[in-house]
């Protein structure tokens, strides 16, 4: 056994860094022979202290006294309903409660010290309290409130696991990387896999129904496979749908033809008294570009406008958001059908492609750019007004602080732009011109016609801010009024939000260096 | 890495199991709390792209830390007395270069590791260099600080310039990242954005610095280890968004070993599953309907604007107060108690009453460390209203760099100073009105209510004019309202009814059924934890966190 310490506190040595001097018992732990703790170096403490100490030696490890033979009979008899631990009051272990002010240092450390001499660090402590798991079924805690360590751990660990699997597909549905990060997504899909196995799913799937009033939820029908409809589908549907309306005189009986012969758009004027509608859409940049472009064109008194913004939506991810149906369903064949859409997606779309049958294709392989251009050729067919009397600008997807997500975009913006160039009716704005540098590299600030700098962006380098927002804002109305006559108001450019009139759209989109000529193939 | 998130229960339930497993080696178990606190920072799990480490904020902290170090070391060669010994100790200069070595260490370590690590690292890495600065520039400030006390730990002049030295240090760091790009843009300055993206938590950590420096400087407080200030200023459940806890709260707690048998699991559970509620069911849901709102207020009535700030108020209390339940019962699971952040802050009858229950370890910090030291009430009674004023506007400016947050410290501040003018003048009538005391509360908390209210309003707006668009359509609404598609106004006004009437429920009546609970035996006690998890996931919003954050 050990020799006890000093009853007194050792000589003050001051705070030396990285060295837990004051309540010393780094010490302790690295000499278990010295079982009490030093107490902290303050005068006023000193003489509890060492009434502390002279307790630790009449129960403590060091002296064991008749009535206490181990510590671990210690620890046992205290579990069962004795109090030999001092720091274990509820009140004196409440360091600091609400809005009471602790009393500084030394004073408020009275209560740790005497729980430190105790039991001294080393001993070995069973977090279970010699109970172990078997008694999950009869525990009872002997202090309301309050239970061992390990059966908490067992709790919320069983807690935790029975809720993984009653709402794996749940979890399956959110998991949204399915290539990028494979492992995560791999691990959402075995547990999804053993729980619909053991039908564990169950009660998450009444609820869920529940919520909806007896419907499957909506959106994220598929588990992290594709079941939404496909955007094919729907293009055939809308071109079906547009001939049995009248629409489109020389509409023939082929997707193809029915394309090469949409007119230009034909958009009437607008006056105040006959606005147009402008809807504006697509993912979070929509967030805050949205609402800066319904502002922008409200002004001019000539368009209604709404905004319908999307977290973290695009077309990759359709078993997440339906974008092609949503704009089919609700926008075109909405309550109020828009003369003008402005649209932009990308930013969330460099990611694996779940198709059908959970396959999947990998970001940026030619299959995967082929499937893209293919949805987004659908999707622009899907808008052709019935009578060529609608407008679709399509957004190029603004650049990033970010290399890998941009190396996606310049493809994406390229499916884009040549897929616009196949519709009288959509026209491609090139976003990124307004948001870069002269020589096309990444931007998060920079100047306005009126030459000050501005921050454009928001501070994860993806999103717009208000000044990045407005500046396109502005550009899109800009393009607009180069195809629908706004001379009915004046058009007056606040040079601190516009761009300078340098700044211009590229006159097309370049071909990535390494486009597989696959990924041109379109299926009408 | 945020609470309501898989990653962090995974990351809790392996902590949970290490801290009580180390808790009987104080050292080992300091490192493990550090080394978690590090990892939660980083968030190294989350798929992140890579972004150089050295950057701007690299040499910055360097210097600063070079430079605490050196005034460290030549304040204590000068001063070498410790105010509460007789005898003087000379400090041996390794002891005080070692933590810069150490430091040095790290940044190797880290190099090395964004060399190994397969995920690359990103400005969490340069942002934990920040915060482990902080630690170490402040350590050293406090050190010095109390070597330059006097016998009996008075004030002498050395300490006091050496605290307003550690003072503008850390405000500079919080200026330099959350004020500079406004000072810029609003002024016009002839310079560069220098686009920094604002390193997590760092008013926090910055004011849980700030108050240690103080109160060593105030004699109220013996400087702590370095490694315990590091554990205190950077431990995960408190490090991003409070409660601001105190050195003098903390520091005994890491002392005293808590008891491993007595958990106190039942008041632990009930924090974290009501923050959850709070936090992911009902604050989402109401943002669902604010956020259009305010963004384009002249699209909707004035009763759905109306409805909307009302959702906002109540919106901000369940996101903030749900966050903090959640970090008070994490803490607690470690044996560790924070002080309480929230305390039915809608039930106030008086704006001062409502600072008493709002936030309230800010208001707590605000007062010792802003408003006492600018003399608080005992410089007479002008003075008191400019200091109240004062506090708030700073309060309100330390809340975000955006003038919107000024006005909405304006109104509180004016709000308070009104209010204590009013209470003094109805102190001093004559006679009583005769209208009854329910009436009188009643009317008090309806006014109280809705000003807190107003102030939200400019508290969320992006700038002056959306804040007035929004309250000019509470007044004026013409044109069609446009429908609002996914939420139902009806289930957010019951939402903002429900909120309100919980803020009455007296605080016994949870912890009786936490305790309760606690009763069931523990096979029951995991049913209901396990269906709590399922019912809060289902009725969260689906896909809570966007792609775009949850990608970078």
């Amino acid at each position: 056994m050990p020799d006890l310490p000093p009853p007194t506190s050792p000589p003050d040595e001051g705070p030396s860094p990285f060295d837990p001097a004051g309540d010393a018992y780094g010490r302790a732990a690295s000499a278990p022979s010295e079982a009490a703790p030093a107490p902290p170096p303050r005068p006023a403490s000193r003489p509890v202290v060492k009434v502390a100490v002279a307790r630790s030696a009449g129960r403590g490890p060091a002296a064991p006294a008749a009535e206490d033979p181990t510590p671990r009979d210690r620890a046992r008899r205290a579990g069962a309903g004795g109090d030999g631990w001092a720091g274990s009051d509820p009140e004196a272990r409440s360091g600091g409660r609400a809005g009471r002010r602790a009393p500084a240092d030394g004073r408020a450390g009275l209560s740790g010290v005497a729980v430190d001499d105790v039991v001294a660090y080393g001993e070995p402590v069973d977090i279970f309290d010699g109970r172990g798991l078997a008694n999950l079924l009869y525990f009872r805690s002997a202090r309301p409130g309050m239970m061992p360590a390990g059966m908490v751990l067992a709790i919320v660990l069983c807690g935790m696991l029975v809720a993984m699997m009653v709402n794996a597909d749940a979890t399956l549905r959110k998991s949204n990387s399915k290539c990028n990060d494979c492992w995560r997504h791999a691990v959402a899909e075995a547990v999804a896999y053993t729980s619909n196995l053991i039908h564990a799913t169950a009660p998450r799937q009444a609820l869920d129904r529940a919520r909806n009033g007896g419907k499957e939820p909506d959106t994220g029908t598929g588990t992290g496979t594709d079941q939404g409809l496909d955007s094919s589908e729907i293009a055939r549907q809308a071109e079906a749908d547009r001939i049995a309306a009248g629409g489109g005189v020389a509409a023939g009986p082929s997707g193809t033809v029915a394309v090469a012969a949409a007119a230009k758009p034909a958009i009437r004027k607008p006056v105040a008294t006959a606005p147009l509608h402008l809807w504006v859409g697509g993912d979070s940049i929509v967030g805050a570009f949205g609402p800066a472009l319904q502002k922008v064109v409200s002004d001019t008194g000539l368009f209604t406008a709404v905004s319908d913004a999307r977290p973290s939506t695009g077309l990759t991810r359709r078993d997440y958001y339906n974008w092609p149906k949503h704009l089919y369903d609700d926008v075109v064949h909405g309550g109020s059908p828009p003369d003008v859409m402005v649209i932009m997606f990308g930013s969330n779309d460099v990611q694996g492609m779940p198709l059908r049958g959970n396959q999947g294709y990998a970001e940026l392989t030619p299959e995967w750019l082929q499937e893209y251009r293919q949805r987004v050729h659908d999707t622009m067919k899907s808008l052709r007004g019935k009578d060529d009397d609608r407008l679709v600008i399509w957004m190029g997807a603004p650049k990033t602080g970010n290399a890998r997500l941009e190396r996606g975009l310049e493809r994406l913006n390229y499916i884009y732009w040549s897929e616009a160039q196949k519709f009288p009716y959509i026209v491609y704005f090139d976003t990124p011109a307004f948001l870069s540098n002269p020589d096309g590299s990444y931007a998060a600030s920079l100047p306005n016609a009126d030459g000050k700098v501005q921050l454009l962006r928001a501070s994860d380098n993806i999103h717009l801010n208000q000044a990045g927002a407005d500046r396109v804002a502005w550009a899109v109305l800009n393009k607009l009024s180069g195809s629908v006559d706004l001379s009915a108001a004046s058009l007056v450019q606040p040079p601190d939000k516009v761009a300078p009139p340098t700044v211009k759209e590229r006159p097309e989109v370049p071909r990535p260096a390494d486009w597989p000529d696959s990924a041109d193939q379109i299926n009408e | 890495m945020l609470f309501p998130t898989i990653d962090f229960a995974v990351f809790f339930l392996v902590v949970f199991t290490g801290s009580w497993v180390l808790r009987p080696r104080p050292r080992q178990w300091r490192w493990f709390i550090l080394l978690s606190s590090c990892v939660f920072y980083l968030d190294i799990f989350r798929n992140k792209d890579e972004v150089s480490i050295f950057s701007v904020t690299v040499p910055v902290v360097t210097a600063l830390i070079a430079v605490s170090a050196l005034v460290s070391v030549a304040i204590q060669r000068a001063v070498t007395r410790d105010p509460d010994a007789d005898a003087t100790e000379p400090m041996s200069p390794v002891a005080l270069a070692a933590p810069f070595l150490v430091f040095i260490g790290i940044v190797a370590v880290t190099r090395q590791l964004y060399a190994l690590y397969p995920t690359p690292a990103d400005e969490n890495w340069r942002n934990l260099y920040l915060l482990l600065g902080v630690a170490f520039v402040n350590q050293t400030f406090a050190t010095s600080v109390f070597a330059s006390l006097g016998p009996g730990r008075a004030r002498t002049p050395a300490s006091r310039w050496l605290v307003r030295l550690a003072v503008v240090v850390d405000l500079s760091f919080l200026f330099f990242f959350k004020y500079w790009e406004l000072f810029r843009s609003t002024f016009n300055l002839p310079f560069q954005p220098l686009n920094l993206v604002l390193p997590l938590a760092i008013s926090f950590f910055l004011f849980q610095a700030i108050s240690y420096v103080i109160d060593v400087g105030r004699g109220e407080l013996r400087p702590i280890s370095q490694l315990d200030f590091t554990v205190y200023l950077t431990f995960f459940a408190h490090l991003v968004a409070g409660p601001i806890v105190r050195v003098s709260e903390f520091h005994p707690q890491l002392s005293a070993r808590a008891d491993p048998r007595f958990v106190q699991s039942s008041e632990a559970f009930m924090l974290v599953f009501r923050g959850l509620v709070k936090k992911v069911v009902v604050a989402s849901y109401l943002a669902q309907m604010v956020d259009p709102v305010f963004a384009l207020p002249a699209n909707y009535s004035g009763g759905q604007v109306l409805l909307a700030t009302y959702a906002y108020a109540i919106q901000i209390y369940a996101d903030f107060s749900g966050y903090t339940d959640i970090a008070i019962g994490v803490a607690l699971l470690l044996g560790i108690r924070f002080p309480q952040n929230f305390d039915a802050p809608y039930s106030a009858a008086s704006l001062q009453d409502f600072w008493r229950r709002w936030h309230m370890t800010l208001s707590r910090w605000l007062r010792d460390y802003l408003y006492i030291p600018l003399g608080g009430n005992r410089r007479g009674e002008v003075r008191t209203y400019v200091n109240l004023f004062l506090t708030m506007v700073i309060g309100g400016f330390w809340h975000g760099a955006n003038w919107t947050f000024v006005v909405w410290g304006a109104i509180h501040g004016g709000g308070l100073a009104v209010e204590r003018r009013i209470k003094e003048a109805w102190a001093r009538r004559e006679r009583p009105l005769g209208v009854p005391r329910p009436v009188v509360v009643a009317i008090q908390w309806l006014v109280t209510f809705h000003v807190v209210v107003l102030a939200w309003v400019f508290f969320r707006a992006r700038d002056f004019a959306n804040a007035f668009d929004v309250l000019g359509r509470i007044f004026v609404s013409s044109g069609a309202p446009f429908t609002i598609t996914d939420v139902s106004v009806a289930v957010v006004g019951i939402a903002v009814v429900l909120l309100l009437l919980s803020q009455f429920v007296p605080p016994d009546v949870p912890r009786r059924i936490a305790v309760l609970f606690g009763q069931f035996p523990p096979l029951l006690q995991i049913v209901g934890v396990a269906a709590a998890l399922v019912v809060i996931d289902a009725f969260g919003p689906e896909g809570v966190a966007p792609f775009i954050y949850f990608r970078f």
